[in-house]
């Protein structure tokens, strides 16, 4: 008798019970989320600050970030205020010239996120910024970003006599107002700069009376001469450990040339890496024991294409006519520009899934592709009626955003890898 | 003692006979309830892919649930499942009939729900193919956007057909897509309307409420581009008997703190119909 009451108390007890709704919902569109960048009132100093950041995380579009000066909320219903208002996020910021201290809150929850006191020392506003904007970054995306990046790129002087292009620093993201371009080279007619791997040194190529030689130049500014062979020393690549490849002139043509120091000879050695008739041109590595390159034939047609160190044997890229290859920083993928309705675009390549993806789409000929050390963005020049500007492009949203105004004249950007702070090229 | 008492009675099959009728009389009040009593939600996990489908369904108002609408779903749940990122590829299975919402009547008997729906049916007679028998057509409105005031129920006979769901919970789309769902009626012809599905009564206004859900999802749902997260943010939330969210609670994240904030935004906005007030919801972005 017992049982059977206690199996009609289950029955009942089942038919109470009920189960919650479940559907999985998708995007139809996208929006940046909003963010507000508050100041305290007591530290008006801090607004400049501020401004760096918004612009910071504004990159990519993915946040909206309101920069205002405000008192900082202490309650519950003054935190709902501006929940009404559709922030979600609130980042508030205060301090005095010597230490900064930040607070990002959850405006739901009414709860702190994250926060932080800095000590300005040697950084300078911007250098604060970036660093407040990094943490923020990975906080809000568990993502690492590129903001302690610098892009070295060439500005073109106006002037009679000879083309003069002066080798300056740049910032991926801030405006040239907020950070103002670092010259590292002002003589000469420079070009072509590339980052050493590891090391905080850039090569670039620069015209001499008699041939284009390579060199190289440290946060100290000294310059030394690198390789000065008879034509051209341009593009050298650096692996990871320490090879180097080198593009010299050879009867004519450009070959790649794989550079040695014999320590006991104490001479250096350069070795020619391909048989291939024409031009081999913009080496970047993939990994330590693949290079991607461009080919160039007596027919002037180019193609890209993937040696493989060890054997020296060559995988062809099904591109079509590609030409200024860039190897991800991860060698999962490879950008590099093509003609489509006669302008040039860049393009993705992946190595593992084969997928080509036009990332550009719009006017202006795209050129020198560098990808971003987290490997989401790709700097490039934009040529369109004799002026020249460098653009960096999202790779996962399409967006472009030009970093140099169009009244002037720049070329051949080259992004490094993250760089610490305070940078020591100041 | 009392006489209805078992130990009151000697007699050991009397006892047996008491205990077996006091058990079918629990059983009866037990089952009226189940049957009569406010319908329990049916657990559909569905993607938004499904409402390009459309099929014609019939609602079969004497039946809480015909389970045809789960089998429907293991069916194209069967279909390999894709990531998050990608777009699930749904099984096409035949178009519906989009009409303009009608007010409520009250609900009619069987018999005279079979003669509308003839009716209703007529204009969409000539795009179906001659072999389909002739059979009634459940014609389908397309619902507004929710204003800022209770869901109104509408007419059980012409109602927004729901298409079926893909029970994947974590499946998503990679790119947004554009769909006339909020926007207004379409007028979208019926071709090759081979299946059609019979779905009960609590089936048909879960889906119902579904459909209200992700239309209001769809205007406050708009995550930041450019992520891609490994796993889909899953949100319970509790609505009271307003329909206002009281509990929100975040049962799984998707890694990226940007990302399961602009879901928990979205909710807030959002209005609920009225057919989930007082339940629980578990929502998966």
């Amino acid at each position: 008798m017992k049982r059977i009451w206690i199996i009609v108390g289950l029955c009942y007890a089942t038919a109470y019970a009920s189960q919650p709704v479940e559907m999985v919902l998708t995007a139809q569109t996208f929006q940046p989320l909003k963010l507000l960048c508050a100041v305290e009132q007591t530290s008006p100093d801090c607004m400049p600050l501020a401004q760096m950041i918004a612009e910071l995380l504004s990159v990519g579009n993915q946040f909206a970030v309101t920069t205002t000066s405000m008192a900082m909320p202490h309650t519950k219903s003054e935190m709902s205020t501006l929940v009404e208002q559709n922030y979600p996020f609130a980042l508030f910021i205060s301090g005095t010239a010597d230490e900064v201290s930040w607070h990002l809150y959850d405006l739901l929850e009414s709860q702190q996120v994250c926060g932080k006191k800095h000590i300005r020392g040697a950084l300078s506003t911007p250098e604060l910024a970036i660093t407040i904007a990094n943490h923020l970054w990975h906080e809000l995306t568990s993502q690492t970003s590129s903001f302690d990046s610098l892009i070295a790129a060439t500005k073109q002087l106006d002037g009679p006599g000879r083309t003069k292009r002066e080798l300056c620093l740049i910032h991926p993201f801030l405006s040239l107002q907020s950070f103002h371009a670092i010259k590292l080279v002002s003589r000469g007619n420079n070009f072509a700069p590339r980052w050493h791997s590891t090391h905080p040194i850039i090569f670039y190529s620069q015209h001499a009376p008699t041939n284009i030689r390579l060199l190289s130049i440290d946060p100290y500014r000294v310059s030394r001469i690198i390789t000065s062979f008879d034509g051209q020393n341009i593009t050298p690549a650096i692996s990871p450990e320490g090879q180097v490849i080198v593009a010299l002139s050879l009867h004519d043509h450009v070959q790649l040339f794989s550079y040695t120091f014999d320590k006991q000879a104490r001479k250096s050695k350069f070795v020619r890496l391909l048989d291939q008739a024409g031009d081999c041109i913009s080496p970047s590595f993939l990994n330590e024991h693949e290079l991607v390159f461009c080919h160039i034939n007596e027919q002037n047609i180019p193609r890209v294409g993937i040696v493989h160190l060890p054997a020296k044997t060559i995988q062809w890229l099904p591109l079509g006519k590609a030409f200024c290859p860039a190897a991800h920083p991860a060698g999962t993928q490879i950008a590099y520009c093509k003609k489509v309705d006669g302008i040039l675009q860049i393009f993705t390549y992946n190595l593992t899934s084969k997928k080509n993806t036009q990332i550009t789409h719009d006017r202006g000929h795209k050129d020198e592709c560098s990808w971003s050390p987290c490997g989401a963005f790709i700097a490039c020049s934009v040529e369109e009626a004799n002026h020249s500007r460098i653009a960096v492009v999202d790779t996962r949203t399409h967006d472009m955003h030009f970093i140099t105004p169009a009244t002037q004249h720049w070329s051949y950007p080259s992004w490094s890898r993250h760089l610490p702070l305070p940078y020591q090229w100041r | 003692m009392f006489l209805w008492s078992p130990n009151a009675q000697p007699n050991r099959q009397l006892k047996l006979g008491l205990a077996l009728s006091v058990l079918t009389l629990h059983l009866l009040v037990m089952g009226s309830y189940v049957f009569f009593s406010r319908p329990k939600p049916v657990i559909i996990k569905v993607s938004r892919s499904f409402n390009r489908n459309h099929v014609a369904v019939r609602v079969l108002p004497y039946l809480r649930q015909t389970g045809q609408l789960q089998r429907a779903l293991q069916v194209q749940n069967s279909s390999k499942k894709t990531p998050i990122q990608q777009a699930a590829p749904t099984k096409r299975v035949a178009r519906q009939v989009y009409k303009k919402p009608v007010a409520k009547t009250s609900t009619t008997p069987a018999k005279k729900f079979v003669k509308k729906q003839k009716q209703a049916s007529k204009k969409a007679q000539k795009v179906q193919k001659k072999n389909t028998p002739k059979k009634i057509k459940k014609t389908v409105a397309q619902p507004e956007p929710p204003v800022h005031e209770p869901v109104h129920e509408v007419s059980k006979q012409e109602q927004p057909v729901i298409p079926p769901a893909q029970p994947i919970p974590a499946a998503q789309e990679s790119a947004p897509e554009q769909t006339a769902e909020s926007t207004g009626p379409l007028d979208v012809s019926i071709t090759n309307t081979t299946e059609e599905i019979e779905l009960g009564l609590e089936e048909y206004e879960t889906l119902q409420a579904y459909q209200l859900i992700q239309s209001e999802m769809n205007t406050h749902w708009h995550p930041p581009a450019g992520f891609t997260p490994k796993r889909a943010c899953i949100i319970l939330i509790t609505l009271n008997g307003r329909g206002i969210v009281t509990q929100m609670h975040v049962e799984q994240s998707s890694g990226i703190l940007a990302y399961d904030m602009a879901a928990r935004m979205a909710i807030n906005r959002a209005l609920f119909p009225k057919g989930v007030w007082d339940q629980q919801v578990r929502l998966h972005f």
